[in-house]
C-alpha cells in the first residue's frame, strides 16, 4: 500500500478546500490529481508532503499514520512548483542538502547526488548556481534534489507549468520513464488533462474539495461519469436527452438506440468531437445533417464547428468550408451517459470494505 | 554647377545626434546635462565631507594652543596620548574606551539582530491593513529628539518607578536602587534608538521572502537551525546587512545615551571627542580621536562585508 487518506478536510476561515477526501494510491504508481485551479489539488498534495495540517482526517503512507508528523520526518519529498533552489548554493550542494540534512556521510552523499544527476540527464553543471540556469535544468536539478533522498512518496506540484510547451512534452516522457525505472510512488498535481494522460497510471479528477471521479487513465478518459469530468477532459458535445424506452432517447437530433439501458428519465449525453463521423447524406449512416459554421484547421485534423451546436473532429484531407453541408454518424457505442453530479460521486472504497475485497 | 550630394540634402546637424533614451540630442548636450545634475551633490560631498576630513587629518597633527587654540607646530603627541601615554606616565584609559566602543557598538547590534527576527516576522505576517498601525507604532519614538527619550529612560529606571520595584521584588536589587548609570541602562537606550534601523530592513526582506525555499527545507528533512541557515538568512542578508551598517557606524559614535545613561565611569569614545571639543577645548586630540574612530568603523564594516561575501558564496 502506498498512500491512503480517509475524510481528509480543510477550511480556509469560510472556503471549503477539501471536503471529506478518501484518496488510495499503490505502491508504485504514478497517481495524477487532476482539476482546476481551486480544486484543492494542491492543498491536498501538501496535506501528504506535511507542508499544511488537515482540519479532519487521516493520512497514512505504506500503513503507517503520519497525519501528526511534521513534515521534515516524513517519507516523502516535493518537487516545487517553483522548483523552490536554494539559490546560494550549488546544484549538487542543492541536491545533496536532504541526505546532509539526515547526517549521511558527506562521500556517500556526493556520490549519491551524482547519480541522481546522471539519472535525470543533468551533468556539467554540479558546480553552478540555480540562476545559472535554464528553467528546464532547474526542473531537473528539482527532481533530483527529491529523488536523492529516496523517498517512499515522491510528490509534483505542477512541475512543469513553466516550461514551454515542447519541452513539457519531452520532460513528460522523461518523467514517466525515470518513474518506471525506479518503480516508486509518484503524486502529481496538474490542471492539464493531455499531461495527465501521458504520464499517469490512474487518475483523479478533483472539483471543489472532493474526488469527482477516479480510475485509471483509461477508464475516467472513455467513461466520464460526470458533466464536469467529461467537459474536463474536453468532450464538446453535450446533448439534452428524455428516455423514451429501456434503450432508447429522444434528442433534438431525432431519436436514438443506445448499446445500453438508460438509467434516467432525462439526461444528458455526450460524444467526443473525434468520435462523430462524416456520412454521405441521405443513406442509412446519416443520422442528420448540418451546416459548417467554422472550420479550424489544425494541421493533423479539422475541427468543424456545426450550425446544430456540435462540434466535430475530421481528418483534414476532406476539403470542407464554412457553409458546406454534411452529414454526420453518431456511433452509437462513442456515446456516453452521464450521471448527476450529486447522486454519483465517486469515492474510494472505505478501508474496512478494501480490506474485505482483498 | 555644384553637384548636389547626397550629404548636402541631409540636415547637417544630423551626423553629430545620438538617439539618448528615446530623444534625438547632440552629445555635448547630454554631458551639459550631466554636468549641472552633478555639480551640486559633488560640491556638498567636496566642501562639507572631503575637505572637514582632510582638515580633520591635518589637525590631529598639531599643537594645542595654551587657550585651546590650534598651533601649526607638527607634532606626533595626540597619537601618543591616544595610545595611553600621557602627562603622568601610560595608563589604559584611552584604550580602554576606544575598545569599549567598539564591545558596546557590536552587542547593540546583535542585540538589535536578535530582537530584529522575531519582530519583523510578526510585522509581515500581519494582514496587509494592519500593517501600518504596527509600523507606525515602532516609528513613534522617532518622532520625539533623542534627549527627551533618552531623559525617558532616566524617569523609567527610576528607583521609585515599577521596573525597578518588579527587580527588586525579585530580588535582584536592592530596594530603591536606581538602575542608571549602569551598563545596563545604556544597552538599554542604544537598542530602543537603534531596533528600528535593523527591524526596518529586515521586515522589508522578510516581506519578499520566498517561503516555497523554507517549506523546502522542510521537505529536506531540516532541522530549525538548517532552515533559518538556509532558506531564511541568505534571503535575508541584504536586508540584515543593511540594518548592520545603519546600527554599527552610528552607535560607534554615539555620545547622548552613554553620557546619560552610563555616567563618567562608562565613558565611550563619543563621550571622549565631545569632551575635546567642548570642555577641555583640545581641537588636535577630538580630531585625531575623530579619525581613529573613523578607521575602526570603516575597518569594522569592510571585514563584515567580507565575510558575509564569502559566507554567501559558500
Amino acid at each position: 500500500m502506498g498512500l491512503q487518506t480517509y475524510a481528509v478536510c480543510k477550511n480556509y476561515g469560510e472556503t471549503r478546500a477539501l471536503y471529506d477526501v478518501d484518496l488510495c494510491v499503490e505502491r508504485g504508481e504514478f497517481f495524477t490529481l487532476l482539476g482546476p485551479s481551486g480544486c484543492g489539488k494542491t492543498t491536498l498534495l501538501r496535506i501528504i508532503a506535511g507542508l499544511e495540517m488537515a482540519d479532519n482526517g487521516r493520512v497514512e503512507i505504506n500503513g503507517q499514520d503520519c497525519t501528526k508528523i511534521r513534515a521534515n520526518r516524513r517519507p516523502v519529498n516535493t518537487v516545487f512548483q517553483s522548483y523552490a533552489m536554494f539559490p546560494h548554493l550549488t546544484v549538487l550542494e542543492n541536491v545533496c542538502f536532504g541526505l546532509i540534512s539526515r547526517k549521511v556521510p558527506k562521500a556517500e552523499a556526493l556520490e549519491k547526488a551524482r547519480q541522481t544527476l546522471d539519472l535525470v540527464q543533468l551533468k556539467g553543471f554540479d558546480s553552478r548556481k540555480p540562476d545559472q540556469l535554464s528553467g528546464g535544468q532547474r526542473q531537473r536539478v528539482a527532481l533530483a534534489r527529491a529523488l536523492a533522498n529516496e523517498p517512499e512518496i515522491l510528490l509534483l506540484d505542477e512541475p512543469m507549468s513553466a516550461l514551454d510547451a515542447k519541452l513539457r512534452v519531452q520532460v513528460q516522457v522523461e518523467l514517466r520513464q525515470i518513474q518506471q525505472r525506479l518503480e516508486k510512488t509518484f503524486i502529481m498535481v496538474t490542471h492539464d488533462q493531455e499531461e495527465a494522460l501521458t504520464v499517469s497510471d490512474r487518475m483523479a479528477v478533483m472539483n471543489v474539495g472532493q474526488i469527482a471521479q477516479y480510475g485509471t487513465v483509461r477508464e475516467v478518459y472513455d467513461r466520464p461519469l460526470t458533466r464536469f469530468v467529461a467537459d474536463f477532459l474536453q468532450t464538446e458535445n453535450f446533448i439534452e436527452a428524455k428516455a423514451i424506452g429501456e434503450t432508447e432517447v429522444a434528442t433534438p437530433y431525432g431519436n436514438w438506440t443506445l448499446p445500453e439501458s438508460i438509467p434516467w428519465e432525462a439526461g444528458t449525453l455526450s460524444v467526443r468531437p473525434e468520435n462523430l463521423q462524416l456520412a454521405r447524406p441521405g443513406t442509412p449512416q446519416c443520422d442528420l445533417q448540418a451546416r459548417v459554421v467554422t472550420n479550424i484547421y489544425k494541421g493533423c485534423y479539422q475541427k468543424l464547428i456545426l450550425d446544430n451546436g456540435l462540434t466535430m473532429e475530421t481528418d483534414a484531407t476532406t476539403i470542407l468550408e464554412a457553409g458546406d453541408t454534411v452529414g454526420v454518424h453518431v456511433p452509437r457505442e462513442s456515446i456516453i451517459l452521464l450521471y448527476e453530479e450529486e447522486i454519483q460521486r465517486m469515492k474510494a472504497p472505505a478501508p474496512d470494505e478494501k480490506e474485505a475485497a482483498v | 554647377m555644384k553637384r548636389l550630394e547626397r550629404d548636402d540634402l541631409l540636415p547637417q546637424e544630423t551626423s553629430n545626434v545620438i538617439l539618448h533614451r528615446g530623444e534625438m540630442v547632440r552629445p555635448s548636450v547630454i554631458r551639459t546635462r550631466q554636468a549641472i545634475f552633478v555639480t551640486p551633490g559633488l560640491l556638498i560631498i567636496i566642501f562639507l565631507l572631503a575637505l572637514p576630513c582632510l582638515s580633520l587629518f591635518v589637525v590631529s597633527f598639531l599643537t594645542r594652543g595654551e587657550y585651546g587654540d590650534i598651533e601649526m607646530t607638527f607634532t606626533l603627541d595626540n597619537v601618543r596620548r591616544m595610545l595611553g601615554y600621557g602627562f603622568f606616565g601610560w595608563s589604559a584609559d584611552n584604550l580602554l574606551i576606544l575598545w569599549r566602543s567598539v564591545v558596546v557598538a557590536f552587542m547593540t547590534t546583535l542585540l538589535c539582530i536578535l530582537l530584529s527576527y522575531p519582530l519583523a516576522f510578526f510585522l509581515a505576517s500581519r494582514p496587509a491593513n494592519k500593517r501600518v498601525l504596527w509600523l507606525t507604532v515602532l516609528l513613534v519614538p522617532f518622532w520625539t529628539n533623542l534627549v527627551i527619550r533618552t531623559y525617558a529612560w532616566l524617569l523609567v529606571l527610576d528607583g521609585n518607578m515599577p521596573f525597578a520595584r518588579f527587580l527588586s521584588f525579585l530580588h535582584i536589587t536592592e530596594p530603591g536602587t536606581t538602575l542608571y548609570p549602569s551598563q545596563f541602562a545604556v544597552y538599554i537606550g542604544m537598542v530602543s534608538v537603534f531596533l528600528p534601523f535593523v527591524a526596518l530592513p529586515l521586515y522589508t526582506a522578510v516581506e519578499k521572502m520566498d517561503w516555497s525555499i523554507v517549506e523546502a527545507a522542510h521537505d529536506l528533512y531540516s532541522s530549525p537551525w538548517r532552515v533559518f541557515r538556509h532558506a531564511v538568512l541568505p534571503q535575508t542578508l541584504p536586508g540584515l546587512s543593511v540594518g548592520i551598517t545603519m546600527t554599527f557606524v552610528p552607535a560607534m559614535g554615539m555620545f547622548v545615551v552613554p553620557d546619560m545613561l552610563g555616567g563618567a565611569r562608562y565613558m565611550l569614545v563619543g563621550n571622549l571627542i565631545q569632551q575635546q571639543f567642548g570642555t577641555s577645548r583640545d581641537w588636535p586630540f577630538g580630531a585625531a580621536l575623530s579619525l581613529v574612530l573613523m578607521v575602526l568603523t570603516l575597518g569594522a564594516l569592510v571585514a563584515a562585508t567580507r565575510g558575509s561575501k564569502k559566507k554567501g558564496a559558500r
